[in-house]
């Protein structure tokens, strides 16, 4: 049978100082390992209280004010068909235009054609589908370019809506 | 003579004639941009479609929020006399009196977007009000 004999060569793998530092690694790592154990074992016997039998007070998230939800509500629009120019005969106040509430619509629109803050024509509630070819303007107009607006102002069943208001060039001619 | 304008005659009947006539039509824009009828204060997003944008060059079309006081807040009521005051958004943060919410190029059917959050109230009830908007056809 062989024995391992030391020899006076031989150099010990770790010397003393070492060992004890491995030591205190290692005993070190277990406590680790201990707490771990520890922390997902109280984890899991919480989760398990919580779905089996609701305590009040254990249930829910901390309050932080109210969230906003959103709604599935139908938003509805209104169609503003886009004028930037009236073609006008000058001296008359018979006029042609094509100024119209689109059927897609469903409210009531008031149309008022403006020069400078003065009203020029007003119609009354134009419903969806319904428009005008012809105007009657309350004077008559020189000929020459004016910056105007046209003013949709829309109403369904008396309730206000929001409205629109358009920039415009009439020429006058 | 008669022979000599015979042949002048011929000739100009004859010989290829040609002019230029510069032909021209313009086809103004036409575009529907479609508004909400109502805004409700509670932060719901409203984007601006338009079904119809065909827009000559260099033409697009700003649709801007008129109706707000100086600092950019709209008063709503109950029929109370009530009041909540309410701040308005846009893509790029709260807006201001006349500022642009969208811009059409052509060919481009939906853009831009808008909300209100209530930025004080008086308490419970049904809170009224409107917003005008500006439509315009614009120069890039």
């Amino acid at each position: 049978m062989r024995t391992l004999k030391k020899s006076e060569n031989d150099i010990p793998l770790f010397d003393e100082e070492e060992k004890q530092f491995l030591k205190q690694i290692i005993i070190l790592l277990l406590i680790v390992g201990i707490l771990l154990s520890c922390v997902s074992t109280a984890v899991i016997l919480t989760h398990r209280f919580r779905t089996a039998s609701p305590t009040p007070g254990t249930d829910g998230t901390p309050w932080h004010g109210k969230q906003a939800i959103e709604r599935q509500t139908e938003v509805k629009q209104i169609a503003i068909p886009g004028i930037d120019k009236l073609y006008f005969v000058a001296n008359q106040t018979e006029q042609q235009v094509n100024i119209y509430n689109p059927d897609t619509n469903d409210c009531e629109i008031k149309f008022t054609l403006s020069i400078d803050g003065e009203t020029l024509w007003q119609s009354a509630e134009c419903s969806p589908g319904y428009g005008f070819y012809q105007i009657d303007l309350s004077k008559p107009l020189v000929a020459g370019t004016y910056k105007g607006t046209l003013l949709h102002e829309c109403t369904r069943k008396g309730k206000q809506l929001n409205s629109a208001r358009m920039n415009l060039e009439i020429i006058v001619e | 003579m008669k022979r000599l304008m015979i042949v002048a005659l011929t000739l100009a009947l004859v010989a290829p004639v040609s002019a230029e006539s510069m032909l021209y039509y313009h086809e103004p824009s036409q575009y529907t941009v479609l508004i909400p009828e109502t805004i409700v204060t509670d932060g719901t997003q409203y984007s601006f479609t338009a079904p119809v944008m065909d827009l000559c060059d260099g033409e697009h079309v700003e649709v801007s929020i008129l109706g707000l006081e100086s600092s950019g807040i709209k008063r709503l009521y109950t029929s109370g006399g009530k009041e909540v005051m309410a701040e308005f958004y846009g893509v790029d943060g709260k807006l201001m009196p006349g500022q642009t919410v969208a811009s059409f190029y052509h060919g481009q059917h939906e853009t831009g977007l808008v909300y209100a959050l209530p930025f004080s109230t008086e308490g419970a009830g049904d809170y009224y009000g409107t917003v005008e908007f500006s439509i315009n056809l614009v120069q890039n």
